[in-house]
């Protein structure tokens, strides 16, 4: 469970006359993560597509262009039968094609009429407003037309030119259209002018008649156009209603031919025989051997062979730091994890799938992530919420796999929540623990659950405490002498799962260097860290206190000695494995451990923006009929943000935190996913 | 609980962390959503990235919560 499936590295020999029927077997079987052939030399090349590859890459080009006009979406429940699939596409994909191609061809061109058309009638509003047609404004020999808008009084300015001039002119939006006519002699002068005084020239029409006439013909044009469109489209719909299942089931039957067909491109093949290498999961390989020697009549070798360790790209280089040794096999990894734990791996593939010989941390990430979610959010109500909404989104996304794995994330992660609101006694940021005085505290002073906590707990040297614990109040012992945990120690507290948390990630770290490097790079790069951190946390405990409470120093104290030395010999193994570089990282024992007390601001944040929500409902509420109103408005707009922040933050939070505190310790990722030669069908079967 | 100059020495110890991470994260955050957009796998990559300026907040909230009970 903590490590990657095992696998075993696969050697395949065969005839190129079963050559088609051990593609075809190892396709079905769905087992093999192929490594494709790439050093060719003078016996092995690679090998060559077979015969069928070039008609069915052309069949799934047509259809895939299909399925992009048609806009098919890929999350269809069905299966169909593969024999009758087949059928289809021989019958349907030509005749499909040249519909599709028609309408899709008839579709633009509307598309582009309809754009010009509304060009056009945007043209004609200058015309409109002048009132004249747009054909008597241009073609004249003699004399000049200028016909634009402008915002200044040009009359003046044309008048300074030539009196020998017509003009026209009308409001238009903000300034003025105008059409002018002077003699062709003085046109360029009368074009400068008009130039200097912000003349727009409009674009000329070649649509002749009264501007009304030629708008109403521009608008049934346009609005027949549009009709036709509409009616273009929905036929695009209704071929696409018809023919989804036939597109997808297709697309898909087509897609497993064409792999299969070009699966000796990764092969390595000499005149008359193929050699396939690739990784089988461990458990598989005698499945895989018997299936292939079967179909094949015992006419095929299949072997495990002995996988060459290799240093990983951008590993630390063995000839510059002499005691690193590299034993890493760079296999494709499959997550071996039990099935509750599948949606987590999609977390740990955000950041990167685990190297082969790496800790795969599936089952801690899902362990310690929802508590560290329940922690930061802590609050029944909200956690309730989240939980109905996320099943309520579970519903309406049945067919998409991506939302289903985050949605089962947060489930546990609602559960994780309830289950702290329950231990801070948070309900929508009211303290459900606090017993009614008054009509006051408890749930809006409606409902309290005081009689749910216990008021002194004794768990062996700890007591007597009590529950819930504060996240808003300071803490300390309360008249009855009972001890109640507060923001205090809270911080304190989520300091120590920091450094558990770290430690953990110290540990693994350890077992990867000793698997990869050897003992030695282990203790070095890993031994040294460990020993560092605790020897910091043993000195902080005493030094700590000390400094609080003004006490006096005792410099052999026990817990401050064994402090001392546990750091220093982590000092100098630092030193001895990653030299004085290694130093410059010594503030991140501080800025990790405190890193985690995000744990409890974050909550607290989100606590805060509650309990000022609940003090301004309070305030409004004793305000009268609008006062309540008020409240009513102030109470839901103010949980609903908190409720979003609140989903989102501490998700955001716990996943850095094991990002980045956690992973850095141990986790390097990048590994090879495994990708097995062969199909999961969805939409066909046998 | 606190008084007067502990609650501003409190502030100024939240806020100018913030805005130093802020200025610090601001820059990194375009970088990484650029990264991203190019290629999804940088994701975990950048969400590391992020991280390093975030570090200073929280120091600084640290400092705040110390300030306001052990002052």
């Amino acid at each position: 469970m903590l490590e990657p499936q095992r696998m075993d590295r696969v050697l395949i020999v065969g005839t190129k006359d079963v050559m088609e029927t051990t593609i075809n077997a190892l396709h079905d079987l769905n087992l093999l993560h192929v490594e494709d052939y790439i050093a060719e030399d003078e016996y092995f090349r690679i090998g060559k597509p077979l015969k069928t590859a070039t008609p069915l890459s052309e069949k799934l080009l047509k259809l895939r262009s299909i399925k992009s006009y048609l806009g098919t979406k890929d999350v269809i429940p069905i299966r169909e039968k593969q024999d009758k699939v087949l059928k289809e596409l021989e019958a349907n994909l030509g005749s499909l094609e040249q519909t599709v191609t028609k309408k899709t061809s008839e579709k633009s061109a509307l598309e582009s009429e309809i754009k010009e058309l509304e060009h056009k009638s945007e043209v004609l509003k200058p015309y409109e407003a002048l009132g004249v047609r747009p054909e008597l404004l241009s073609g004249y020999e003699s004399v000049a037309v200028f016909t634009g808008t402008t915002t200044t009084d040009i009359e003046p300015i044309i008048k300074g030119i030539t009196n020998d001039y017509e003009l026209f002119s009308a409001p238009y939006e903000k300034g003025t259209v105008i059409s002018l006519i002077v003699p062709k002699d003085v046109a360029d002068r009368a074009s400068e002018a008009l130039m200097k005084s912000n003349f727009v020239e409009a674009e000329q029409l070649r649509e002749s008649g009264e501007p009304a006439d030629i708008r109403k013909s521009l608008e049934t044009k346009k609005a027949e156009d549009e009709d036709r469109l509409k009616t273009v489209n929905s036929e695009l719909g209704e071929l696409n209603e018809k023919y989804a299942r036939f597109i997808v089931s297709s697309e898909e039957l087509l897609n497993i031919d064409t792999e299969k067909a070009e699966a000796p491109l990764r092969f390595a093949t000499s005149e008359n025989t193929f050699v396939v290498e690739g990784w089988v999961p461990r458990p598989n390989f005698d499945e895989l051997k018997t299936a292939l020697e079967k179909i094949t009549n015992d006419s095929i070798y299949v072997t495990k062979i002995e996988p060459m360790p290799e240093a990983y790209k951008g590993e630390v280089d063995a000839a510059l730091d002499k005691h690193v040794k590299h034993h890493e096999i760079n296999a494709p990894v499959k997550y071996n994890n039990p099935n509750l734990i599948n949606p987590i791996e999609a977390l740990v593939d955000v950041f990167g799938r685990p190297r082969y010989d790496e800790v795969d941390p599936t089952i801690l990430f899902a362990i310690v992530f929802p508590l560290f979610y329940g922690f930061i959010l802590g609050d029944v109500a909200y956690g309730l919420l989240i939980l109905i909404l996320t099943l309520i989104v579970k519903q309406k996304l049945k067919y998409n796999e991506g939302w289903q794995l985050l949605l089962n994330i947060m489930i546990v992660c609602s559960l994780s929540s309830i289950f702290f609101g329950f231990l801070f006694g948070e309900f929508l940021g009211f303290s459900m623990a606090e017993p009614i005085v008054n009509g006051q505290g408890g749930i809006m002073g409606i409902v309290s659950l005081s009689h749910l906590y216990p008021h002194s707990i004794t768990i062996g040297p700890i007591g007597p405490f009590k529950l819930p614990f504060e996240r808003l109040q300071p803490g300390g012992f309360d008249s009855d002498g009972v001890y109640v945990f507060g923001i205090k120690d809270l911080l304190v507290f989520t300091c120590i799962v920091g450094v558990c948390h770290l430690m953990l990630g110290h540990a693994l770290g350890f077992r990867n260097e000793l698997k990869q490097h050897g003992l030695k790079t282990a203790v070095l790069h890993k031994v040294s860290w460990a020993s560092m951190l605790m020897g910091g946390v043993a000195m902080v405990w005493y030094i700590f206190p000390v400094l609080m409470t003004h006490g006096s120093w005792n410099l052999f104290d026990p817990l401050l000695l064994i402090g001392a030395v546990l750091f220093i010999i982590g000092f100098i193994l630092l030193q001895l494995g990653e030299g004085w570089m290694g130093t410059l990282e010594l503030t991140s024992l501080v800025s990790n451990v405190f890193s985690y007390t995000r744990l409890l601001a974050v909550g607290l944040s989100s606590v805060g923006i509650a309990f000022a929500i609940n003090t301004i409902i309070h305030m409004l509420g004793g305000a009268g009929a609008i006062g309540l109103i008020g409240a009513a408005i102030v109470f839901l707009i103010g949980h609903t943000v908190n409720l979003v922040i609140g989903i989102y933050a501490p998700f955001i939070q716990s996943l850095r935190l094991h990002y980045v505190e956690f992973f850095q310790k141990f986790y390097k990722g990048g590994g090879r996913i495994y990708d097995p030669f062969g199909y999961n069908r969805r939409y066909t079967e046998d | 609980m606190v008084d007067a100059i502990t609650a501003i020495g409190i502030g100024l110890a939240v806020g100018l962390a913030g805005i130093g991470t802020g200025l610090a994260q601001g820059p990194v955050g375009a970088g990484v959503v650029g990264a991203v957009a190019e290629d999804r796998s940088f994701l975990g990559m950048g969400f590391v990235l992020m991280a390093f300026s975030e570090t200073v907040v929280i120091f600084g909230m640290l400092f705040g919560l110390l300030l306001m009970f052990m002052a």
